[in-house]
C-alpha cells in the first residue's frame, strides 16, 4: 500500500447527515420543521424517499414533495444545491430528525450502488481489471482492481 | 509486484480507495483518477508504510552516491 484516499461524491454535500433544525409556525399556526441534509441529487433523493414509504411528487419550482400518512415533507434546494426539508402536518423537531435520518440512510444507499455501477461501468475504460467484489458483514461494498499495464 | 486499488463503498455513499503495490509518487496519480472515474472529490489522503519505505530507499540511494 502506498496511498489511502477517503473519496466523497458529488451527489453528498460534505456536511453532517443532518443539520440546521428549526421550527415555527406557518400562516395556519400549524408546526413547520426545516432540516439541511447533506444530500445533492434529485434521482436519487426521490428513489430514497419512495424507499422510506413516501408518495412523491414534484411541482413547477422544482421542489420535491413527499406523503406520509401523517405528515408531508417539502425539500427544496438551497444556494449551495443542497437539499433542505420542511415538514408539516403530525410532526415536531424531534419526529422530522427522525424522518430525516431514515431518508438519509436510504439516500446513502443510493449512493451507494449509483457509485458501484459507475465503477463497473467505467473502470475498464481506466485500466482497471476487477478482479474481486464481496459485501462485508457492515453492508460496505469492497472491490479490488488490478492496475493493467503497471506492475 | 502487481500494483492494486482496493475500494470500499459504504452504505453511506461515502469511499475508501488504497493503492498497494505502487511506490513513492506514482501511487498520487489515481488521485484524480478515482475522483473522475467515482465522480467523487478526495476529503482526505494519507501516505502509507510503502510509501515511506520507497522514499527512505530514494534517500539512501541519494546519500550512497554522494558519499562514492
Amino acid at each position: 500500500m502506498s496511498v489511502s484516499v477517503l473519496l466523497v461524491p458529488l451527489a453528498l454535500a460534505a456536511a453532517a447527515a443532518v443539520t440546521g433544525v428549526a421550527a415555527g409556525r406557518d400562516a395556519q399556526g400549524r408546526v413547520v420543521c426545516q432540516v439541511r441534509t447533506r444530500m445533492r441529487d434529485a434521482n436519487l433523493l426521490g428513489a430514497a424517499l419512495r424507499e422510506s414509504g413516501g408518495v412523491v411528487s414534484t411541482d413547477d419550482t422544482g421542489a420535491v414533495h413527499a406523503d406520509w400518512q401523517q405528515s408531508r415533507a417539502t425539500f427544496q434546494r438551497d444556494q449551495d444545491g443542497i437539499w433542505s426539508a420542511h415538514f408539516t402536518g403530525e410532526v415536531d423537531e424531534s419526529r422530522a430528525v427522525e424522518i430525516t435520518r431514515a431518508v438519509d440512510v436510504a439516500y446513502g444507499r443510493q449512493v451507494q450502488q449509483a457509485v458501484l455501477q459507475r465503477l463497473r461501468e467505467r473502470a475498464g475504460s481506466a485500466g482497471l481489471r476487477l478482479e474481486s467484489e464481496m459485501v462485508a458483514d457492515d453492508h460496505s461494498v469492497q472491490l479490488v482492481f488490478q492496475v493493467e499495464g503497471r506492475s | 509486484m502487481t500494483a492494486r486499488i482496493l475500494i470500499t463503498i459504504a452504505p453511506d455513499g461515502t469511499v475508501a480507495a488504497k493503492t498497494k503495490g505502487m511506490y513513492g509518487d506514482r501511487c498520487l496519480d489515481y488521485i484524480p483518477v478515482l475522483e473522475n472515474l467515482l465522480e467523487a472529490t478526495a476529503a482526505d489522503s494519507s501516505y502509507t508504510a510503502d510509501y515511506t519505505r520507497a522514499a527512505d530507499r530514494a534517500h539512501e540511494a541519494a546519500r550512497d552516491l554522494e558519499q562514492a
